[in-house]
């Protein structure tokens, strides 16, 4: 999924999911950590540059299941010093393993294991699948700035 | 539980006789679809929508067991592709149920996503039925709504 989508999806689980933690500060630390586990991308980024995207073998152990195994343990560590902060770590991190293993071919046991697991349900072509991150992300984006509106975060 | 499931297994298995577009499904994107269904079970238990959140979990494990039928009905994957995808899909199912629990419920996510790992390096398949264990504890959270005993289960559910 495309960096935009990571964001919206991640804050639209802390928006409606932990509305009590929900603050400017929480949405920037979702935000962050919903997006952070793509860093290991720029590395290949003149490769994706070529090819339109970034392959699966792209992805380093942290973008996989050791990487969410780590940032979850760090998520609640630091949730020991603060709960909503924590959380909303949490809430970033896994929505973007979570998008990632729904749309994306991904090995969520590298480097144990080269296994590549696609579960069909984003298509695979390339202009199939940025008309389809294309929609998704509007779709949520909507969603997101409806949820802020309605708990009078965002006024429009 | 174990038998539970298999139990479970059985049952379904005359429906993938009785309704042969089943074989024609991909069996990952059964898995996949279970996974979709896991954060709507996330928001409900965030509401505390007990009796939602059951149906909810309910049919995301059903659809964990469909795509297992499914993948031997149609003999479409070696055992070890097959166990990659449900116990990746497992794993994050859980992460994003758990977004919703206690911390206590979040340790053991990790401590099942450690297993998970393990078991895929020593090839020894050892996980804790974790998602079961919480749609058995919300059906007692939901029974003993009027008991003393729901405390405890609050607290081992939403607060420690």
């Amino acid at each position: 999924m495309n960096t935009l989508g990571h964001i919206f999806f991640a804050n639209l689980l802390l928006v409606l999911g932990a509305p009590s933690i929900v603050s400017p500060t929480t949405l920037m630390v979702t935000s962050i950590a919903a997006v952070i586990t793509d860093l290991d991308h720029i590395a290949h980024l003149r490769t994706a540059m070529k090819t339109r995207r970034f392959k699966s073998e792209t992805r380093t152990r942290w973008h996989e299941l050791p990487g969410l195994l780590l940032a979850m343990s760090i998520s609640i560590a630091i949730m020991l010093f603060s709960a909503s902060l924590g959380r909303s770590l949490l809430i970033g991190f896994v929505s973007h393993y979570f998008l990632d293993l729904l749309t994306r071919p991904t090995r969520p046991f590298y480097p144990l294991s080269e296994k590549v697991v696609f579960l069909g349900l984003a298509p695979r072509n390339l202009k199939k699948l940025t008309a389809y991150d294309t929609v998704l992300t509007v779709i949520l984006g909507v969603i997101l700035i409806a949820s802020l509106h309605g708990q009078g975060i965002l006024s429009i | 539980m174990a038998k539970a499931f298999s139990a479970f297994s059985m049952i379904l298995k005359p429906v993938l006789t009785r309704f042969p577009i089943l074989r024609q499904v991909d069996a990952n994107m059964i898995s996949g679809l279970g996974l979709a269904f896991t954060p709507i079970a996330y928001l409900l238990l965030s509401e505390r929508a007990i009796i939602a959140s059951i149906i909810t979990i309910f049919l995301v494990l059903l659809l964990d067991t469909l795509d297992g039928i499914v993948a031997r009905a149609k003999g479409q994957t070696s055992s070890k592709d097959g166990w990659m995808v449900d116990v990746s899909v497992d794993r994050i199912s859980e992460a994003i149920i758990s977004l919703a629990l206690s911390r206590v419920f979040i340790l053991l996510t990790i401590l099942n996503m450690g297993l998970a790992l393990l078991s895929c390096h020593y090839e020894k398949h050892a996980i804790i039925p974790l998602r079961q264990a919480t749609l058995l504890i919300l059906i007692a959270y939901y029974v003993l709504q009027s008991q003393p005993a729901v405390f405890i289960l609050d607290q081992i559910l939403f607060q420690w």
